[in-house]
C-alpha cells in the first residue's frame, strides 16, 4: 500500500519539488477524503497541520443536523486520525468569514431569483484564500484539501487543473476559481485515486471513519434550501405573479427564492398545467425587480448564448483559441461543446456549439478542454458565474428540478 | 517547553502533589462520618481550611467552605446572599467580570433582578459611581455589588477596596462581593484588606494557584464579625461545610488547595517578584514588534497583576498565533473563553472599547509560579520568527478576476 500511497502523490509532480521541510495545512472537514489526504501526506514524510474550520454553529439548530458535515463529531474523527497518525490538529473559527463570504451572498442571490453555489464562494473565498492567509501565521504557504482534483505539470511545463482520477467523484467544477499563481502551493492528494482505494487506505489505517457516508448537502442547511432563506429573512419572501412568455398571468408563487431556471416540478400551477398545457411547464426567467416568475415549454428553455462574470482564466490560450471548449453548467453536467469571447477583463460571453441546456444565472459555468490528455484527464481553462441574461428561448432535452441544482454539492 | 497561561491554570505545585499523595495513601474516608476514616478525613479537611485562610491572613472573623472551583464560587457569592426586601432589587457589577460570573448575573436578571454595570475606562479599570449618584434613594434600592478583584484577561486589578469604602461611608448595608480568584500569589493587595474595606465574601479558585481544577472555596464574613445576613445555599443535601454546600467533600482537591495556597504564601515574595521581572524583560521584547503593544503599559506596577502581559498584535489573529506558538512548544492563550474552537471576542476587551477585530487579535501570556528566564527567552526568540515566516509564506495579492 505504501507503494501506491507514494505513486498517487507523484502524479502531482510538484510535490517533488517542494522543500522537504514545508509545512501542508490540509483542511480536513472530518469526511473520508480529507483525513485520507492528510495521512497519505503524513506518511509520505511531510509536516502536516491539520485544520478543521468551524464555519457554523451547529447549536444554532439545536445540533439536530445529521446529514451536514463540520459538526463538533465530525472533528473528532479529524482529531482521532491527527492523534493516530501523530500530527497537530485544531479547529479553527471562520464562522465570522464565513457569513460574510458564502452565507450572506447566498441568501442575497437566491433573494435576487439566482441560484448560487455556495461551495463555490467557500472554496474561492474562504477554503483557499482566508484559510491560506491565516496558514501563513503557522508558516506554511501550502494548501491541501481532499478534493478529487488533480494539479499536474503540462508538456510545456506549466501546472494545469485537471479532473480528478474517479470520474465518477471529480470535483474540479468546484476550484475553477483556483488563481494560477496557487496552483504551486496547492495540493490535492486523493485527487489521483479511485474513492475505493481512498476507503481502502483508511481502512488499512484502521479507521473506523473509512464506513463514513458522504455528505451531500450544503453544510450550513439542515432542512429545505427555503427553509433557510425564510427564516433569515426579517421581512417575509414576497409572493408574486407566474406569467407565461407572452405575459398572460397563470398563478401565484410564494416567493422567487424557491425557483430555479430550468426547474420543471414544483412550479405550483399543477391543474393548469395539465388543462391548459399538454407539456410541463419549466422555470425560464426569475425577475426579482417584479417579483415574476416566467414559465414556458421546454423549448423556451433554449439559449444559443450567455454571459459569464467574475471569470477566472487558468489557460487564457486555449479558453479563447481555435477550438471549441467543453463548458459545464453545474456540477453534475456532462458539458457542452462551446466558445468562447471575452467581453472585458472579468467576463465573457459563452455560444455553445451543439444542443442545449437550462442555464441557470448564480450558477458556475466552468471550462474544460474537449478532449483528454495522454492520461485520460481533462484541464480546466477557468470559469465563472452565470449571469442573468435578457431571458432567450431554450430547448432542453433533460428535465431539471430544482435539487438537480443542488445535488452532490459537496466541497 | 514553556508554558505561559497562568491564568487560565497554574502548574501544580510540589506541596499540592504531595498532600494529594498523603490523602490517597492514608485510610481517610467521608469527612462526614463518625468512624476513623471519617474523623482522619475531617481532621484532612479541617487542616486545609486552616491552611488556604491563614495563607490569605484571614481571622477567626472569616469563615470559608470549599466549593467546586472559582465557577461555583463565583454563582454563590452573587445568589447566596440576596436579600428578601421587595425594594433592594438591584445588583451593580462590571461589565469585565468572568463568564462565571456574567452569566449568573444574566440569570438572575431573567429572575427579575436589576443588573447594572459600572463603567471601563480605556485602560481597563471600572470607574467608580460619583458620590452625588449615590444618594439614600439609590443605596436603599441596592441588593448587592459585585466586583471583581483582578481581571483574568487584562491582569489590570480593580479598586475593589476604594469602591467598598465608597458604598460603607455613604451608609451602604448591603452585600459587596468580589471574585478573587486571580489575585492570590500575583500581586501584594491582601485579601485581609478588602475585608477591612467592607467586602462581606470573595471567590477563590484552587487551580489558579497550583491545585488542580475542580475545586475553590467561598470566604466570608461571619456572624461573629457582626455581619450576619441569611445564606441561600446552592447546593441542599447534607450538613457538609456547615450546611453552606451540601455534598461528599472533593477531599483530593482540597488538601491540595490547602496545600497550594501553604506554598504559595511561603513563596510569595520571591514568586512574585521573578514573575515581574520576567514579565517586564518580555514586555520590553514585545514593545519592539512593529505595531505590538501591552496593555496596561501606562499603568503603575501596583495596578497590574505581577504575572499577566495581554499583548495586542499588529494585525494577525490571537487565536492562529496561539496555534502557532503551540507548534513551537510556546503554551499560552487569548484570554477569551472558548468553545469547541470557536473564539468569541473578548467582552472584555469590547467593554475597554476595542472593536471585535482588535479584540480578536490579542494574545495573553501569564506566567506562573515555575515560570524561569529560558521560558520567557524561548518566547522572545520564536515570536519574530512567526513574524517573518509568516510574512514570507504569503502568495501576492490579487484581484478576483484575471
Amino acid at each position: 500500500m505504501k507503494g501506491r500511497v507514494v505513486n498517487c502523490l507523484m502524479n502531482q509532480l510538484h510535490i517533488k519539488e517542494m522543500e522537504e521541510s514545508a509545512k501542508i495545512v490540509v483542511a480536513m472537514s472530518g469526511g473520508v477524503d480529507s483525513t485520507a489526504a492528510a495521512i497519505l501526506l503524513s506518511q509520505a514524510g511531510h509536516e502536516v497541520v491539520g485544520i478543521s474550520m468551524q464555519v457554523w454553529d451547529y447549536r444554532q439548530e439545536g445540533n439536530r443536523n445529521k446529514a451536514t458535515c463540520c459538526a463538533p463529531a465530525d472533528f473528532d474523527d479529524a482529531r482521532e486520525a491527527a492523534e493516530k497518525e501523530g500530527f497537530p490538529y485544531y479547529v479553527f473559527d471562520f464562522e465570522d468569514s464565513f457569513q460574510e463570504a458564502v452565507i450572506d451572498p447566498f441568501v442575497d442571490n437566491y433573494l435576487k431569483g439566482l441560484t448560487p453555489n455556495p461551495c463555490l464562494e467557500c472554496n474561492r473565498k474562504v477554503k483557499f484564500k482566508e484559510l491560506r492567509r491565516r496558514a501563513g501565521t503557522l508558516g506554511s504557504s501550502f494548501v491541501a484539501t481532499g478534493h478529487y482534483a488533480q494539479i499536474k505539470k503540462k508538456p510545456d511545463g506549466a501546472l494545469g487543473l485537471f479532473t480528478g482520477k474517479d470520474r465518477s467523484k471529480d470535483q474540479s467544477y468546484f476550484l475553477y476559481a483556483l488563481k494560477s499563481s496557487e496552483l504551486p502551493k496547492t495540493l490535492f492528494p486523493v485527487g489521483g485515486m479511485q474513492k475505493s482505494e481512498v476507503r481502502e487506505l483508511l481502512r488499512q489505517n484502521g479507521m473506523m471513519m473509512a464506513e463514513k457516508p458522504e455528505s451531500q448537502d450544503i453544510c450550513f442547511v439542515g432542512g429545505t434550501v427555503s427553509e433557510f432563506i425564510e427564516k433569515r429573512t426579517p421581512e417575509k419572501p414576497v409572493s408574486g405573479k407566474i406569467v407565461s412568455s407572452s405575459g398572460d398571468e397563470l398563478g401565484e408563487h410564494g416567493g422567487i427564492h424557491k425557483f430555479t431556471v430550468g426547474q420543471r416540478r414544483g412550479v405550483g400551477l399543477g391543474n393548469l398545467e395539465k388543462s391548459t398545457n399538454p407539456s410541463p411547464l419549466y422555470v425560464l426567467d426569475i425577475d426579482p425587480d417584479s417579483n415574476q416568475v416566467t414559465v414556458g415549454d421546454r423549448e423556451e428553455l433554449k439559449k444559443e448564448s450567455f454571459v459569464v462574470k467574475d471569470v477566472n482564466i487558468l489557460n487564457r490560450a486555449e479558453l479563447l483559441g481555435e477550438n471549441p471548449v467543453l463548458v459545464k453548467l453545474r456540477y453534475r453536467h456532462s458539458g457542452i461543446l462551446s466558445k468562447v469571447e471575452m467581453l472585458d477583463e472579468s467576463s465573457l460571453r459563452v455560444t455553445l456549439l451543439e444542443g442545449f441546456t437550462a442555464v441557470s444565472p448564480g450558477q458556475a459555468a466552468v471550462f474544460y478542454s474537449d478532449s483528454p490528455d495522454k492520461e485520460g484527464d481533462y484541464e480546466v481553462y477557468g470559469g465563472g458565474t452565470i449571469v442573468r441574461d435578457e431571458f432567450g428561448l431554450s430547448r432542453d432535452s433533460e428535465g431539471l428540478s430544482s435539487s438537480a441544482l443542488t445535488e452532490g454539492v459537496s466541497s | 517547553m514553556a508554558y505561559l497561561d497562568g491564568n487560565s491554570s497554574a502548574t501544580l505545585r510540589a506541596a499540592a502533589k504531595a498532600a494529594i499523595e498523603e490523602l490517597i495513601s492514608s485510610s481517610a474516608r467521608n469527612p462526614s462520618s463518625i468512624h476513623r476514616g471519617g474523623q482522619l478525613a475531617s481532621k484532612f479537611l479541617r487542616n486545609a481550611r486552616r491552611q488556604v485562610l491563614s495563607a490569605l491572613g484571614l481571622d477567626g472573623d472569616i469563615e470559608m467552605f470549599f466549593t467546586s472551583g472559582g465557577t461555583e464560587s463565583c454563582n454563590t457569592i452573587l445568589s447566596g446572599w440576596l436579600p428578601e426586601n421587595a425594594k433592594a432589587k438591584t445588583i451593580l457589577s462590571s461589565p469585565i467580570e468572568h463568564v462565571a460570573c456574567l452569566d449568573a448575573l444574566s440569570r438572575l436578571e431573567s429572575e427579575g433582578w436589576k443588573v447594572e454595570f459600572l463603567d471601563v475606562d480605556s485602560t481597563g479599570q471600572v470607574i467608580l459611581p460619583s458620590e452625588a449618584s449615590m444618594t439614600e434613594e439609590a443605596l436603599s434600592e441596592l441588593a448587592l455589588v459585585s466586583l471583581m478583584a483582578a481581571n483574568n484577561e487584562t491582569g489590570i486589578i480593580q479598586p475593589v477596596i476604594p469602591l467598598a469604602k465608597l458604598f460603607r461611608e455613604a451608609g451602604y448595608q448591603g452585600m459587596i462581593v468580589s471574585d478573587f480568584t486571580q489575585m492570590p500569589g500575583k500581586s501584594v493587595v491582601r485579601a485581609s484588606e478588602l475585608f477591612d474595606a467592607g467586602v462581606d465574601a470573595i471567590a477563590l479558585s484552587g487551580h489558579k494557584v497550583g491545585a488542580p481544577p475542580g475545586v475553590g472555596a467561598v470566604a466570608f464574613k461571619s456572624c461573629a464579625s457582626g455581619r450576619c445576613l441569611d445564606f441561600n445555599p446552592m447546593l441542599l443535601g447534607g450538613p457538609q461545610e456547615s450546611y453552606r454546600r451540601a455534598g461528599s467533600e472533593n477531599l483530593i482537591g482540597i488538601v491540595a488547595m490547602g496545600a497550594a495556597f501553604e506554598e504559595m504564601a511561603t513563596n510569595r515574595g520571591d514568586e512574585q517578584k521573578r514573575m515581574l521581572e520576567l514579565r517586564l524583560k518580555l514586555e520590553e521584547q514585545i514593545s519592539k514588534l512593529p505595531g505590538w503593544s501591552v496593555f496596561g503599559e501606562t499603568l503603575d506596577e501596583s495596578e497590574r497583576l505581577a504575572n499577566t502581559a495581554l499583548v495586542q498584535t499588529s494585525n494577525l489573529r490571537g487565536d492562529d498565533l496561539v496555534v502557532a506558538l503551540d507548534l513551537a512548544g510556546i503554551s499560552l492563550s487569548t484570554g477569551s473563553a472558548c468553545s469547541s474552537g470557536k473564539q468569541s471576542a473578548s467582552h472584555v476587551l469590547q467593554a475597554m472599547g476595542l472593536d471585535k477585530v482588535e479584540a480578536r487579535n490579542v494574545i495573553r501570556l501569564s506566567l506562573d509560579w515555575s515560570s524561569s528566564e529560558s521560558d520567557i527567552d524561548r518566547v522572545i526568540e520564536v515570536l519574530p520568527q512567526i513574524l517573518s515566516e509568516g510574512a514570507s509564506s504569503q502568495l501576492p495579492n490579487e484581484s478576483i478576476a484575471h
